[in-house]
């Protein structure tokens, strides 16, 4: 993804660059990701949110934290965009998103694991539980769209 | 891989016995006592014996060892009398009916052949049998030969199907908890389940290509299939249902706990239920004058119960039959579940008499919700003016705006699964619908490719968690039994909550009789049977809620001087207007594997010839449901063929192949279909209840009707067979609600007429039935009633303390 337009007045790399792949392997090189990561998160936030909908929906929102990743995939999706916009949103609003975001895949963790072992027969069926039950890995996938928008933040900006 | 005789060409491997340390333990325990060694015979003499055991042979055609040991099973079932209870006016009890029939059918060896049965060569014995089959609804030995082949038939099919071995022969996945099943839908297997080796039809010999729908076509379209008038489709459509859903789904729970907390009420460990509320539960004295007293504890009694509980009244409920405990009473097993049926001596007749047991009847704490399919259909608001609108049955003293509350509140507390519903009243369900498994999926294709509406749903199966019960796991188990706590029953949607908020459930308690004070104006309390003694419990309400039979009776037999014909039988109403849902069941061959018994029994409905068709010369109408009979019921299905012997285990060898669907017809409520006090006493010395049926022109059409449908959605989604089994579900009415005392027996709000601070809160104050299943609403007409109660506050009888009683 092309970081550009990029706002002018802002002083340049050393070194000729001209086309806008060599721009982004420069600033990869040089930790500038910001924006971009930024970006991918707020896509992943909500990719991820309207699956775990779908997901949470066949199972009837039973216990309604299962809303919870939903509410957040917009709230990952806004942080990202505001992180891709500005520094300052980059340094604030994404990180906290994300923590949060990062967090509640754990939770998820936990209560998938809870979900399994309260089957019928519990973990001495691990194989049909875990097949049958709450997907047992499917909040981690969460929590490294969380660890995307925590690592945006602390990456370098681009130019 | 034992199977009977050893003949096992199409599920060559297969071992059910193999997955037996997947079995919880009490199923273990009923079934592997199955394959051991039998006790001797008790039952049966030695001369019976002798025509007893090549009978058996024969209507099994079990001609090599290892045989299905079916005499002993047949015999241990007798002797122990666990029978059905229920028995034809011109027939005697089982026991009685066995040792006449196995005498009579020695008498005809004897007169043709100058021979005891048991010497006569295998086709002599063979055209013996025959000719009782053959004899029809004719006297043979001054018995009816049909119910006759009946009972043999009904014993012997019960006694072989429920054996690992017979498994085995015919592929069915046997027991499944705590394990339910994984791989759902058409030609799924599971991992250790064997695939058919001669998939192709026994029968036709047919070659059908997988999905075709050449063979029923010359048939389809035959019956005029159209879309229910009035059903709204498009966006709008579409956005009112998808707005309907998500309000429910993002609704609090909260606010559903603080009505009932029943589901947070269960453990979350692998028990399913507290035996810390049964052992803590408030215990009232009978002395105690209590402000009401439920009897019944099932759909309808529960609810009220719980209801009045949480209102603050002192409950307490008798129940007749135990309380459960789902973990060590249950199994998951079709033979082994019979204690879940009501099994007391009745008497049925009439020129339609209504077999009784498994899907009409119900036993214990929780009633027949413990062991009912889970489908929770509303009534349509047609129902509740059927007299006024198509000229036929009753109509209801209440509107159906009256009942939409609380059917919502019902449908939340159960709760129900299923898409969104686009007839009679349309509404969104709390629960998201559950994957079908191949009968709902053979459904689906066959209604669609028919143009008829078809939905997933309504079930009263969590689909997801709530509260602390668990998701279902598909072990296609729902009438033995739900030993997940995913399917409802009042047991544990209602009678948790209802303990912990001070209600008494005295189980096994038979009640005989409602007392009424001096006066004969009010009912003082009721006299019931606990070990054998007889109490009585005081109280200033009586609530009845024995289900259609046991309601009337328990009237009946509370004559006094007041009411010498019967409790609140001024006008000869108590009793009357019984209805049974007619229940056609038609099953379809289909070249792929099926396997009905992997999902639960309900899937997929359609309700679009509830209402009355002005095309149609008959009035009111039925719905189409998925049915799965399990290898028993499944050998019923065959044996009402007229199959047996050879062909009966060819039918059920193609066991996999078979989906199946069932109709509810509305039957219209007849008078003379009625609940009368018989002759014959009980163990406790009262009268049995006499249930006398016939069915009416409209009925007759309405079943037919039904069935051609189902064998048109059938062939168009490929069946190259189809065959109808004629029978009945579900029982309503017998103490009528109405607008009147000289048209009903109770009002509006349950209570009797006669006796102001008497109720009857179950399935018998139906006035007309629709062609929904009932539980739904007997709940939320229930939860109604408690609520027009509480209003009224406690204004039964307070008696003096120590007035005599």
């Amino acid at each position: 993804m092309s970081p550009l337009p990029r706002r002018r007045g802002r002083a340049r790399p050393a070194g000729p660059a001209p086309y806008v792949l060599d721009r982004m392997v420069r600033n990869v090189r040089h930790g500038r990701f910001e924006r971009t990561l930024s970006l991918l998160t707020a896509a992943g936030s909500l990719v991820t949110a309207a699956e775990i909908y779908l997901e949470h929906d066949r199972a009837s929102f039973g216990n309604r934290v299962m809303w919870w990743p939903v509410l957040l995939g917009p709230v990952g999706a806004a942080a990202g965009v505001a992180g891709f916009a500005s520094e300052r949103m980059a340094k604030t609003a994404l990180p906290l998103a994300s923590a949060a975001i990062a967090a509640n895949g754990l939770q998820g963790t936990y209560l998938h694991v809870r979900g399994i072992a309260q089957k019928p027969g519990g973990w001495s069926m691990a194989r049909c539980n875990i097949e049958l039950g709450p997907p047992l890995f499917a909040p981690l996938l969460v929590t490294m769209v969380g660890g995307m928008g925590l690592l945006a933040a602390l990456l370098r900006r681009e130019r | 891989m034992t199977t009977p005789g050893r003949h096992n060409p199409r599920f060559a491997g297969y071992d059910v016995l193999a997955r037996a340390g997947t079995w919880d333990a009490a199923t273990s325990g009923v079934v592997l006592s199955r394959t051991a060694v039998q006790p001797d015979l008790r039952f049966f003499t030695l001369a019976e014996e002798a025509v007893a055991r090549p009978l058996f042979d024969h209507l099994l055609a079990q001609w090599d060892e290892p045989r299905v040991p079916v005499l002993q099973m047949v015999d241990a079932r007798l002797a122990e009398m666990q029978t059905d209870g229920w028995r034809f006016a011109d027939m005697p009890e089982d026991d009685e009916a066995w040792r006449r029939s196995l005498a009579g059918l020695d008498d005809d060896a004897r007169a043709l052949h100058g021979a005891p049965f048991g010497g006569l060569a295998r086709e002599r014995q063979a055209a013996l049998v025959q000719a009782v089959r053959d004899t029809g609804s004719a006297r043979w030995h001054g018995m009816p030969a049909g119910h006759v082949w009946g009972l043999w038939t009904r014993y012997t099919a019960t006694a072989y199907y429920s054996h690992p071995w017979a498994w085995n022969e015919i592929g069915f996945g046997g027991p499944a908890y705590p394990r339910g099943y994984v791989r759902l839908g058409l030609g799924q297997r599971e991992p250790w389940e064997v695939q058919d080796q001669h998939p192709v039809d026994p029968v036709t010999d047919s070659e059908q290509v997988v999905g075709s729908r050449s063979a029923g076509a010359e048939r389809v379209g035959t019956t005029d299939h159209r879309a229910a008038p009035g059903r709204r489709r498009g966006p709008a459509a579409a956005a009112r249902a998808a707005a309907g859903t998500l309000r429910l789904t993002t609704a609090p729970t909260g606010r559903l706990r603080a009505r009932n907390a029943s589901a947070w009420l269960l453990p979350r460990s692998d028990q399913r239920f507290d035996r810390a509320l049964v052992d803590g539960m408030r215990r009232y004295e009978d002395g105690d004058e209590v402000d009401l007293v439920v009897v019944g504890c099932g759909a309808g009694g529960a609810t009220l119960t719980q209801r009045m509980a949480r209102h603050g009244w002192s409950v307490v409920c008798l129940e007749a039959g135990p309380f459960w405990n789902p973990d060590t009473d249950w199994v998951s097993d079709e033979a082994g579940s019979h204690h879940l049926y009501w099994t007391e001596p009745r008497v049925v007749s009439g020129t339609d008499p209504v077999p009784l047991g498994a899907n009409n009847s119900g036993r214990g704490v929780g009633g027949s919700t413990t062991h009912f399919a889970g489908y929770a259909p509303r009534f349509h608001p047609s129902d509740f003016a059927t007299l006024t609108g198509d000229g036929v049955g009753a109509d209801w003293p209440l509107r159906y705006a009256d009942l939409r509350a609380s059917y919502e509140r019902i449908e939340q507390e159960l709760p129900v699964a299923g898409q969104y519903w686009p007839w009679g009243d349309p509404h969104p369900y709390p629960h998201a619908p559950h994957p079908v498994g191949g009968n709902g999926e053979v459904f689906l294709r066959g209604a669609a490719a028919l143009g008829i509406g078809a939905r997933v749903g309504p079930v009263a199966i969590a689909n997801g968690r709530f509260g602390n019960r668990p998701h279902c796991v598909y072990r296609g188990f729902c009438l033995q039994g739900c030993k997940v706590n995913a399917k409802a029953s009042t047991l544990i949607t209602h009678v948790p909550d209802a303990l912990a908020h001070g209600a008494e459930i005295r189980a096994d308690c038979m009640v005989t009789g409602i007392e009424l004070d001096a006066q004969g104006r009010l009912a003082t309390g009721v006299r019931y049977l606990r070990e054998g003694r007889e109490r009585f419990q005081r109280a200033r309400a009586v609530a009845v809620a024995g289900y259609s039979l046991e309601t009337p009776r328990l009237l009946l037999n509370s004559a006094c001087r007041r009411f010498p014909e019967g409790l609140c039988n001024d006008f000869d109403l108590v009793g009357r207007y019984v209805m049974v849902q007619g229940a056609p069941q038609t099953s379809g061959r289909f070249t792929e594997e099926i396997r009905a018994y992997k999902a639960p029994p309900p899937e997929v409905s359609s309700e679009d010839y509830y209402e009355t068709d002005p095309a149609k010369p008959y009035k009111r109408g039925f719905s189409l449901q998925t049915v799965s009979p399990l290898p028993i019921v499944w050998a019923e299905h065959v044996s009402a063929q007229g199959h047996w012997g050879e062909d009966l285990r060819t039918y059920m060898r193609d066991f996999v192949h078979w989906a199946t669907l069932g109709a509810l017809c509305e039957l219209l409520p007849l008078p003379d279909n009625r609940v009368t006090l018989s002759q014959e006493k009980d163990r406790y010395g009262l009268p049995v209840a006499h249930f006398s049926y016939s069915q009416c022109d409209n009925d007759r059409m309405l079943i037919r009707a039904a069935q051609t449908v189902m064998e048109d959605v059938l062939r168009a989604a490929g069946a190259t067979e189809v065959i109808t089994i004629n029978r009945y579900a579900h029982l309503v009415g017998g103490c009528r609600m109405a607008a009147g005392p000289e048209s009903g027996v109770v009002d509006a709000d349950l209570r009797t007429f006669a006796v102001p601070n008497l109720l009857v809160t179950d399935g018998s104050v139906l006035p007309t039935q629709g062609s929904a299943n009932p539980a739904l609403t007997i709940m939320a007409l229930v939860d109604r009633a408690a609520g027009r109660l509480a209003a009224g506050q406690r204004s039964g009888l307070r008696a003096p303390a120590g007035a005599p009683r």
